[in-house]
């Protein structure tokens, strides 16, 4: 039976789950420009992060196994690296429902979709992998080697190759103190990429103390194309005019403007810039906490219900 | 229109369906977890079936009319 000190534990955290979940709905202040949607950042971030560190559970397990030859060890890499699947599917799960409220569309495939769903792919291949050999000492080692290479891509998928596309509606700009979106730099004429909106800079015009710009945005596959006029004022350094992207809540800005080069940096305002409310980053931290935990209380069952299952089949075996 | 639909009433009840939801996923968890404990101690208290050697057979032929026998091993 399990020790009182662990039940009291699990139940500690079901509590603090459900103080999670009440502060998410109803502590925390709505983001500006988003309503009630931004709420599931509180639910989405957390699932991201734990599924990263599921992964490198999973990977040091697998390591140890092929040091160590334990099976105990690769049943512990198993169960993270399921765990690690699951609570990556619920990242892309709500993160999609975020897409659809902000983009109006629930996939389309924006370098952080691709690349978390590339993830999820690479890691079904290790599930595809074990289930397809019968051998179990085969399966493991093999398994605990796929597991290896599969944890070198996470760090490029989930940090790297999102930040390296310019062409990301992800909110890092939105959401993540110190990350900023560069935006693009366009002289007239030029056509670039913002988001995944091709924009093309029409012309330039100094009125007064502003600088207007007009702007072609056209939506993916050029559905459709609007005319924006975002504004720079000059006197105050600072965006003026900031229109909103055709069907979204995003905002084209001028961040930047050089007139003797006719050189603007236009970029995207993301509504709520910055979780900056003490409240919604104590929650933030409250979920991921919480989550880390309850990987671990998920993890820890499903390595005990494998190593089971394994002494099972090795007395079956006997017996027969 | 619906009361339930209303912004200040449905995120209270949004939250009565998360908690719902978690609340049920805590009590698979709490079960699976106390269950799969006492399926490994019950284990362990079980000894595990000793493996008996590989069974080796001998075969001896015998004729009565032939006296010794024969393909003894």
């Amino acid at each position: 039976m399990a020790s009182t000190r662990t039940r009291v534990a699990h139940l500690l955290l079901g509590l603090w789950m459900s103080g999670v979940l009440a502060a998410m709905f109803v502590v925390i202040p709505q983001y500006e420009g988003l309503g009630n949607t931004g709420r599931i950042i509180i639910m989405h971030v957390p699932t991201a992060w734990v599924s990263v560190l599921a992964f490198g559970v999973s990977a040091t397990f697998s390591a140890l196994y092929l040091w160590r030859k334990k099976p105990e060890d690769d049943d512990r890499a198993l169960a993270a690296a399921e765990c690690g699947f699951l609570f990556t599917v619920l990242a892309t799960v709500t993160g999609a429902i975020f897409s659809q409220v902000v983009w109006g569309i629930y996939w389309n495939w924006d370098p952080r979709q691709t690349s978390i769903f590339v993830l999820l792919l690479i890691y079904a291949g290790l599930f595809a992998l074990r289930a397809a050999l019968d051998n179990p000492d085969q399966k493991r080692q093999l398994g605990a080697v796929f597991s290896l290479f599969a944890f070198v891509t996470v760090p490029f998928l989930i940090f790297i190759a999102p930040r390296m596309a310019e062409s990301t509606l992800h909110p890092n700009c939105a959401f993540l103190p110190g990350s900023k979106c560069d935006g693009i730099e366009l002289s007239e004429g030029r056509i670039g990429l913002l988001g995944d909106r091709k924009v093309q800079l029409l012309m330039l015009e100094q009125q007064g103390d502003q600088v207007i710009a007009q702007v072609i945005v056209s939506e993916p596959g050029l559905v459709s194309e609007a005319t924006l006029a975002p504004s720079f004022d000059l006197t105050q350094a600072a965006p003026a005019a900031m229109p909103e992207f055709p069907g979204l809540r995003y905002r084209i800005k001028m961040q930047d403007v050089d007139l003797t080069a006719g050189v603007v940096r236009l970029n995207i305002e993301a509504p709520g810039t910055e979780a900056s409310d003490l409240r919604t980053r104590l929650t933030l931290l409250a979920s991921t906490l919480g989550f880390t935990a309850l990987f671990i209380w998920m993890y820890q069952i499903r390595a005990r219900l494998l190593g089971v299952q394994w002494q099972l089949e090795q007395r079956q075996g006997a017996w027969q | 229109m619906n009361v339930a639909l209303e912004a200040g009433v449905a995120v209270y009840i949004a939250l009565i369906v998360a908690l719902a939801v978690w609340a049920g996923v805590f009590a698979y968890l709490w079960r699976l977890d106390a269950q799969s404990r006492e399926l490994q101690r019950r284990l362990e208290q079980q000894p595990a079936p000793e493996i008996s050697p590989p069974v080796s057979v001998s075969v001896r032929q015998q004729r009565p009319d032939l006296g010794e026998p024969r393909g003894a091993e």
